[in-house]
């Protein structure tokens, strides 16, 4: 046996239970609360499991179905933490709107989110900017319209037309506010400088960055139909995921 | 074996007991309630300026879109009950009573809990549409406000009943703690999604993350650009391209492994201050200021009630000084 060493094994001692009456409640009330606690832990837990940017069939069937969904979507727990994820955009997006009178004459122009231009009216403060660019940034997330296949051109032709639908929605709201006979919208993406073009001295706002993608044109007309297709029209609806 | 196990679940059984059921000052809970009551009123105000515009039930930006965006969603807002805007502005006008009473302390148990209802209703309403980040922190904050005894301290509630002369200090509590805990640990949740979510871009790898997220014009606040320029270090020129990279690592690392570190005692104070250096940067470079404010406030769950007491007692102290006096006989040192 080696020197310096024990002969008999340390006992090891009893780790000694905070005293009763440390904690006020009685056992059966912090037995409930415990159950109530660790169904609200799973409740906050597994719903943005599901909604990352790649989740398994297993964390959505478990977070999106009913037995979860009536705890989680009243108390707003049913929603992702992919703040910029997976990665952030290669840059922003604004809505350019004119809506004409009845002579075709423009009778209001504007822009968000704008907080710079001094063409159109801005939104301030900066929260109130914020939301209008969520408007922007989340109309491209309305997904009514399913693909024809699932090809990346079926993929592209269905998010472009649902796209263009929540610009329709908008379009229609700027028609009645402002009383106009056609508003045209036209979504435009800007982007992002890269830092070589930084140090190169191109402007944040030189006019190639800018794009139109698309252009949306609704009239007064078409007001007096529904925005969404009628029963028999309605696709497959898709449940929306509010993922960041 | 069996004697192990049973000595295993009691300790377990303890440690859990300990750390939900151990009653806490109520400080933290109390201060938090001014800082999110005040969140809650900034954050509502500001949808005063399109009530009719998002908050229609059918018209307005997404009304039309209503049935199909809320389809199948089980969660509640009485926004899409009403479609008088006379009534609208009513309800929001009394909601900014809740939220200013809340922030006050007046009536804190019941505003708490009305203006948990008010804030789940304006973000169900727009959600999807024109939500973000700050209306999640919110409902959450809120949540577990309404849970607390968050008009303990700090309060006009409190000012009253001093007045009328109950003791000095108040009591501790264990729902103070519970709230402490659930935000402490949904703050954990938060971070460790939002890192993970970020592990499965590429951006977030090469390091160019921070780059698109401060070079974006529509977000930007504060021109950060210039952290594409070479400076020079003596002989050496030093890329500060490689402080964008170091920042994105950081973003990344700070919020897969801020559910872990942060309860080491050594470590909490240096987790939390990145936490709250990395939303002061959103909030300074990228315009988010409510978002980065909210996130800090959950932070200060993790600081405690005895620092708290320490900043904000003394001038609770002169407060209730010169609105109170001296009537409460044990009302000596302590706010």
């Amino acid at each position: 046996m080696a020197k310096n060493k024990p002969e008999k094994p340390a006992t090891p001692k009893p780790r000694a239970a905070s005293p009763p009456g440390e904690w006020p409640l009685p056992f059966w009330l912090r037995l409930t609360a415990s159950v109530a606690l660790a169904w609200h832990l799973a409740a906050v837990f597994l719903p943005p499991l599901s909604l990352q940017p790649k989740s398994s069939q297993l964390a959505v069937v478990t977070a999106q179905s009913q037995f979860l969904r009536w705890y989680t979507d009243p108390l707003y727990l049913n929603g992702g933490y992919s703040f910029f994820s997976p990665d952030p955009p290669l840059g922003g997006r604004l809505i350019r709107y004119v809506v004409y009178g009845e002579s075709g004459e423009p009778i209001v122009e504007g822009e968000f989110p704008n907080r710079r231009s001094t063409s159109y009216a801005t939104q301030w403060p900066r929260l109130w900017y914020h939301r209008h660019m969520m408007l922007v940034d989340q109309s491209a997330d309305l997904q009514f319209y399913p693909p024809d296949d699932m090809s990346p051109t079926g993929l592209q032709r269905a998010s472009r037309r649902n796209h263009e639908l929540a610009l329709r929605c908008y379009a229609r709201h700027l028609l009645r506010k402002h009383h106009g006979q056609r508003a045209e919208l036209k979504l435009i993406s800007h982007r992002s400088l890269e830092p070589e073009e930084v140090q190169a001295g191109l402007e944040p706002t030189d006019p190639s960055l800018y794009r139109t993608e698309f252009t949306v044109v609704e009239s007064a007309e078409q007001l007096g139909e529904p925005l969404l297709p009628t029963q028999d029209e309605t696709p497959p609806l898709l449940p929306m995921r509010t993922a960041g | 074996m069996y004697q192990s196990a049973k000595q295993y679940i009691q300790h377990a059984w303890t440690g859990w007991n300990n750390f939900w059921f151990t009653p806490s000052d109520p400080a933290l809970v109390s201060l938090l309630r001014i800082l999110v009551g005040g969140m809650l009123f900034y954050t509502h105000l500001i949808w005063s300026n399109g009530l009719y515009d998002f908050f229609h039930p059918t018209l307005g930006w997404s009304g039309e879109m209503l049935p199909y965006t809320q389809q199948g969603r089980m969660g509640f807002s009485y926004f899409n009950y009403i479609s008088s805007d006379a009534l609208r502005w009513a309800v929001h006008l009394f909601n900014m009573v809740v939220f200013f009473c809340l922030t006050i302390g007046l009536c804190s148990r019941t505003m708490a809990v009305l203006a948990w209802v008010s804030a789940l209703s304006y973000a169900a309403r727009v959600t999807p549409g024109a939500f973000f980040g700050l209306d999640k922190a919110n409902c959450m904050m809120i949540t577990y406000l309404m849970l607390s005894p968050c008009g303990a301290r700090y309060s006009i509630d409190r000012l009253w009943r001093l007045h009328r002369g109950a003791a000095a200090e108040a009591a501790g509590s264990v729902m103070a703690t519970v709230a402490t805990r659930l935000i402490q640990l949904h703050l954990c949740v938060i971070y460790l999604f939002g890192g993970l979510g970020k592990c499965q871009g590429d951006m977030w790898w090469n390091g160019g993350a921070v780059w698109y997220s401060i070079a974006s014009y529509e977000y930007r606040s504060l021109d950060m650009t210039w952290l594409s320029n070479k400076v020079s270090l003596g002989p050496v020129q030093f890329d500060l391209l490689y402080v964008v990279d170091l920042l994105t690592h950081g973003t990344v690392f700070l919020e897969l492994f801020y559910c872990v570190l942060v309860w080491n005692r050594w470590l909490r104070p240096w987790v939390v201050a990145s936490a709250v250096g990395m939303h002061l940067f959103i909030g300074a470079a990228m315009g988010m200021w409510t978002f980065g404010l909210i996130m800090i406030f959950a932070n200060l769950a993790f600081v405690g009630p005895a620092p708290i007491r320490r900043v904000c007692d003394p001038l609770a102290r002169r407060v209730k000084l010169a609105l109170v006096g001296e009537k409460s006989p044990a009302a000596k040192a302590t706010a």
